[in-house]
This record gives C-alpha cells, structure tokens and sequence, in this order.
C-alpha cells in the first residue's frame, strides 16, 4: 500500500505517490534556489511547471499515480539544477546582474544567533566587521568601566538590528553571493554545528547563567518590540504637537518683534539698542535658530508616529545650512549689541533700583499676590515703604480699600510675552494685622512681637489668610 | 586536474550552449511557437540534452525583447505561452546567421586544409 496526494501543478492535478511528491519538492525548491537571482525567476520556474504537468499529463493517462521512477525520470529530462542554464565555467548571460555583484556582496548587520550569548549583536558585528567575536564583546565588556554606554549601544541594537533567521540572511550577514551552492553549504554548516554542539560540562556550566539572562532579555525584547511601535506612536504625537505650538509661539513673537516692538506684548526697550537693518537681522536670525532644530524635533515627532523617517536629505542639508548662517548672523549681532545692552541695563533708570514711601494709613488687613515680598511690622505706626526697580515700582499700584492694603500690579490683566516682572520688596508698618493674604509666589514675614510666635513666614500654600489675636 | 584532462563532455556542452540562443531563435522565426514545441524542434536536432536549459535563455531572449509572447488557448489543458520574434529579434537573428555563415565557411576551409595534410 502506498500513500498518494493530490497535487496541482501547471494548472493541471494529478495523483502522485507520497515519495515521489517528496523528490518533486525537493527538486521545485532547489530550481527555485537556482534561479533566485534572475528578474524572471518566478516566471521561469512556473513556465517549468508548465512543461512538468505536460509531461506527466503524457504519462499519467494509464490514471496510476505517478512514481518516484516517473519522477527520476522527469528531472533527467529537464535537468539537475547545477545543469541547467548558466551553470559550468562559462557562465552566460542572465548572470549579468548576479555575476558582478557576486566577489563582494555588499555585507549587511544582523544579529547572529548561532552564536549568540543574549541577542547576538557583538557575534553579529564581528561577522560584519570581519574580525573575532571575542574582540568585540570584550570591548562591550570593558565599556563598563567606562560609563557602560556600550550596555546602552547593545541594548538599542538590540531592538534596531534584525536578526539573521532565514539561510538568505544568514548568506547577506557574510556577504556571500545568495546561490543555491551557498545555500546547501549554510544547511550543511548548521548540521555539522547541532552534531558538534556538545561542549564541555565547564564551559556549559559558565554559559548557563548567560544562557537564562539571554532568555529573559531575548522575551522582555520581544515585548519591547511588540510594545514599541505604540510608545512610539504616543511620544510622537506628544513631541508634534509640542513642536507645533512652540512653532506657533515663535512666528507669533518673530512677527511682534518685527512689527511693533514697542507693543504692550513687549517691555523691554528693545529700540533703544538697535535700529533699522541691525534690529531686524538680530531678530531674523535669533528666529532661525530656535526655528530650526524645532522643525527637527516636529520631524522627529512625525517620523515616531509614521514609525518611518520623514526627514528628507535634501531638506535637512537645506535646514542645517540655514541654521548655521542664522547662528553666524546671530553671533554677529549678540558681540555687537551686547556693550550696548550692558550698557542699558547700567544706566537706564528702567533698571536702577529705588524705592518709595507710599502715605496710607488706616488698615488692618494686607492681600498681597504675584512674586512680591513684603514685611509686616506689627504693633508700629502705619508706614509703607517699596523696593524695586523702577519700571517694576512704576507698575506697582498699592492702595487702601475697606480697610484692607491691597498690592497689585497693573499688569496682571494686561498680555504681555516678553515682560519681566521683577521683585517687590514692601516694609509695612501697622499697629495690628487681623487678615494676611497672600497668593501666588508671594511672601509674608512678620517681624515683632504681637503675631503669635513671633517671627513667621507665611507662603500661599503655609497660610492664605490668618486671624491674629490681640 | 581540470588543465590535464581535456574535458571532452564539457567542451561539447560549451559549443552547445553557446550555440543555442541562436537555435532557439532560428526554431521561433518559423512562426509562434511554445515552449515544448521549440523543445521538439531542438531535441530532434540534438541540439539540447536537459529541457530546463531553455527556460533561463528564453526569459533572457526575452528581457532582452528579442522575443515577446502572447497567452493561447489549448484543447489539450490549460493556456500555453506562443512565442515569437520582435523586429529586433529577426535583426538580432540575420546578423547571427552572417556571423554563422562566415564562421561555417572559414571553419569549413580550416578542416579541409586538415583532411589534406592528414
């Protein structure tokens, strides 16, 4: 009794014993190897099948199936594949592409496997780099004493380089020429590999820690892997739309510098410095540099979310070349305006400190918000005192309502982007304090001998209001 | 080894193949042919030994659009690629059998030159 299947070849069925199925396979599959390397291969091998059913289809008539006999038969006819075609010393045409290419393939990086104590990236280097794989995992090994960024190259590595899994990888890994000689030779290799593969009980014993490491890395990569494409997605879409706002932000501040910089958007006397073509190239440039590397970081963004590069060469090389002119301008314009700066902040009585003595009287409670200061005195006769920089002072509005100090400042229901907001220091002298506010950054300390417990320092989040007792 | 025997199997092989694109070109200027139909005309001139030779050549021919095919029917079971030769082709084909023609009469010449001193 022999067992028969059915099988369909060139458009046609027929019965064929189980071992002569098993010759024909084997025989398709290393015609297939044998031309793997043709534009047409598919073609040829299926216009081969063709030729295969019509003979068989001329013997199979007596309705037999067909026999291993019919099968020896079929391949002496067409062929062993080392016969066919541009096999022998000479070879012909079709190689045309294959031939050149063959002396030295072009290597690519995979991670080897066969000889692999975690992922198989250093034995995977040493084939790519051409020299021993001791060499290269010693000195991943000794980058641990240098900071250990090698376990960090390894780890990214790892999760970036394929692994060579098919015969043709493995071929592409050494660079051979991807032929069916090869092929046969890389399933004779990994034969000889599993016979020989019976190390001693030492080196067995030493591996074996490594071995259950690289299991658990190899199952935590594969995860990773799995969970990588989705933290990407999500880091991406956060680092997009974080680049596009401060994209938004800039052309926003470019375009109110350019135009109106003595907006209520801007406080500080950027006109006083420079004029004219220098004022506008400082501006453009300083643009330029913050603009570029956050297009790089959109870009970036995008590609996470593509899980694909979206830069393009081009544009990038473009991107970099302006952002290095713009830094050059940048650096220009910075040496050049700095003394005049320096020089501002000097003198500009905007910037000198002063301070005021205010004439109120008649409160018992203090609200006080934003970053100023202030030092209540209790148990004195009223007085207020300011400290701060001019232009901070002038903004400044302290007044008495209800019987309460209230310090404000008049900006807080302005939009202002490039307004900087320095200290109020106040002194303040009551005869008694019932309610202390303070909100924000602000501070309160009480010096004197009425609070409770004496000295204190109320913050916004210590005490928003307190009672004192008389 | 290979430099002291004279391959005599492989040298036959060699005249052979490179003979037989121009077989096979010869065998389709006859009108459109199919695959098994270009095997019989070579086999019964002896010119081909294993038939997978052809299948390599003629995607060659091919790629190379000395040749070109179309799908026909056949009574016998499924549709069959009919091949025949492009313009090129029967240029490619005319040069070829000038070039053979030439090679035929000076080989001619040097065996007869042979037969004589012999």
């Amino acid at each position: 009794m022999k067992k028969t299947i059915n099988i369909s070849i060139g458009g046609l069925s027929f019965q064929i014993e189980e071992e002569a199925y098993a010759t024909l396979e084997k025989y398709l599959s290393e015609v297939k190897a044998r031309f793997a390397s043709y534009p047409d291969a598919g073609e040829i091998v299926s216009d081969m099948e063709d030729r295969i059913a019509e003979q068989f289809s001329a013997k199979a008539q007596t309705g037999r199936p067909i026999s291993p006999a019919m099968v020896q038969e079929l391949i002496s006819v067409m062929g062993r594949p080392d016969q066919i075609g541009e096999a022998g010393k000479n070879d012909s045409a079709p190689n045309q592409e294959a031939v050149p290419k063959a002396p030295g393939m072009p290597k690519r990086l995979f991670r080897n496997l066969d000889d692999a104590i975690l992922g198989g990236v250093c034995s995977g280097l040493a084939v790519y780099l051409g020299t021993d794989t001791a060499w290269v995992r010693l000195i991943f090994a000794l980058t641990i004493f240098f900071g250990g960024f090698g376990i960090v190259l390894y780890l990214i590595l790892w999760i970036i380089v394929p692994a060579a899994e098919t015969d043709t990888e493995k071929l592409q890994m050494r660079g051979s020429p991807i032929n069916l000689k090869n092929l046969e030779q890389t399933v004779r290799d990994r034969v000889a590999e599993i016979k020989k593969k019976d190390p001693s009980t030492v080196k067995r014993a030493l591996a074996a820690p490594f071995k259950a490491l690289g299991l658990f890395f190899r199952g935590l990569g594969r995860v990773l892997q799995s969970l990588l494409p989705v933290l990407f997605k999500i880091i991406g879409v956060g680092i997009t739309v974080v680049a596009a706002m401060a994209m938004a932000g800039l052309v926003f501040a470019a375009v109110s510098l350019l135009t109106n910089s003595g907006s209520p958007y801007v406080d500080f006397p950027l006109k006083e410095i420079a004029s004219g073509a220098v004022y506008y190239a400082a501006v453009a440039s300083a643009f330029f540099v913050a603009f570029v590397p956050i297009v790089f970081i959109l870009l970036l963004g995008t590609s996470l979310v593509a899980y694909r590069s979206t830069f393009k060469r081009m544009g990038s090389f473009m991107l970099l070349g302006l952002w290095v002119v713009a830094v050059a301008v940048f650096l220009n314009m910075a040496v050049k305006l700095a003394p005049q700066v320096e020089d501002l902040v000097k003198t500009s009585p905007y910037f000198q400190t002063a301070s005021k003595e205010y004439a109120l009287r008649d409160f018992s409670a203090l609200e006080i918000g934003g970053v100023d200061e202030a030092v209540i005195h209790p148990g004195s006769s009223f007085k207020v005192v300011a400290e701060a920089r001019q232009k901070d002072l002038d903004e400044t509005r302290i007044f008495v309502q209800n019987g309460t100090l209230k310090v404000g400042h008049e900006r807080l229901f302005k939009i202002c982007l490039f307004c900087t907001r320095g200290k109020v220091k106040l002194s303040i002298y009551a005869p008694s304090f019932d309610r202390i506010s303070a909100s924000g950054a602000s501070r309160v300390t009480s010096r004197g001998k009425n609070p409770p417990n004496g000295s204190r320092t109320f913050r916004c989040f210590q005490a928003v209001s307190f009672r004192h007792s008389r | 080894m290979d430099n002291k025997i004279f391959d005599m199997e492989n040298a036959r092989a060699q005249m052979r193949k490179s003979l037989l694109e121009y077989c096979i070109l010869l065998a389709i200027s006859q009108g459109e042919l199919y695959a098994s139909d270009i095997l019989s005309e070579l086999k019964a001139d002896n010119l081909i030994v294993v038939e997978g030779t052809l299948y390599p050549m003629l995607s060659r021919l091919k790629s190379d659009s000395l040749l070109e095919y179309s799908w026909k029917e056949s009574k016998a079971g499924p549709p069959r690629k009919y091949y025949r030769l492009t313009g090129e082709g029967k240029r490619t084909l005319e040069q070829l059998t000038l070039t053979w023609q030439e090679l035929t009469s000076s080989i001619n010449s040097l065996i007869k030159k042979y037969e004589k001193n012999n």
